[in-house]
């Protein structure tokens, strides 16, 4: 009976000591991830030197008959934005455009900015781009 | 008749914060020089030409942005 429980407590014991080493492991795992999501942000309230999202619009795709919503996620001298975007703007630039034509019937894109020199100035950057076009043909449109 | 074309771009642009008192607004112009990476003709029955879209293409534009959260 003794032998019993002493096993019957050692189980418990070392099922305690699991669980406490998984409680450990979590509220570590927590603060690591809200140190790494709120940290900067709290140390710093200058959000240039942080973290911000950003929502923003492109002016051009107005006058190109469409329009577009960004979503940025800055964090210190890095960007990464998701954009969706439709506009009728004309692929002027090809040189079979005498014969057809083509606009975006819509885009969505994703990139990488990299600020220079201060968070909030030139950047430098990458996008990848899928774009929809609609063609057609002037002769037979 | 539609096309799906994935290009790659690089991208050149200023994020300029036009009033100090309310910096959660933002202007950033920006011009970006777009590659192809997949591109393919289109087929027309009635016309004597193919279309490809453009290989090279260049786009500015101007974002108009509000930022969100506290700081």
């Amino acid at each position: 009976m003794l032998y019993g429980s002493f096993v019957y407590n050692n189980v418990r014991h070392m099922k305690n000591k699991n669980n406490m080493k998984k409680k450990i492991a979590l509220i570590a795992l927590t603060i690591v991830i809200g140190n790494f999501v709120y940290g900067q942000k709290a140390e710093n309230f200058d959000y240039k030197q942080g973290k911000s999202f950003s929502l923003q619009m492109d002016a051009f795709d107005f006058m190109a008959k469409g329009f577009s919503l960004w979503g940025n996620y800055t964090f210190n001298y890095n960007r990464i934005f998701l954009d969706g975007d439709i506009n009728q703007l004309p692929d002027f630039l090809n040189s079979l455009s005498d014969d057809f034509t083509e606009k975006i019937k819509y885009f969505i894109q994703a990139g990488y900015y990299r600020f220079i020199k201060k968070p909030n100035e030139l950047f430098i950057g990458v996008e990848l781009i899928y774009q929809q076009m609609k063609i057609s043909n002037k002769s037979t449109s | 008749m539609e096309n799906g074309v994935l290009r790659i771009a690089k991208v050149l642009g200023f994020e300029w914060i036009p009033f100090k008192s309310y910096d959660k607004f933002s202007i950033t112009p920006w011009v970006s020089e777009r590659l192809p990476l997949y591109s393919k003709e289109v087929y027309f029955p009635l016309a004597a030409k193919n279309y490809k879209t453009a290989d090279f293409n260049f786009v500015m534009g101007c974002n108009i942005g509000i930022r969100l959260g506290k700081n």
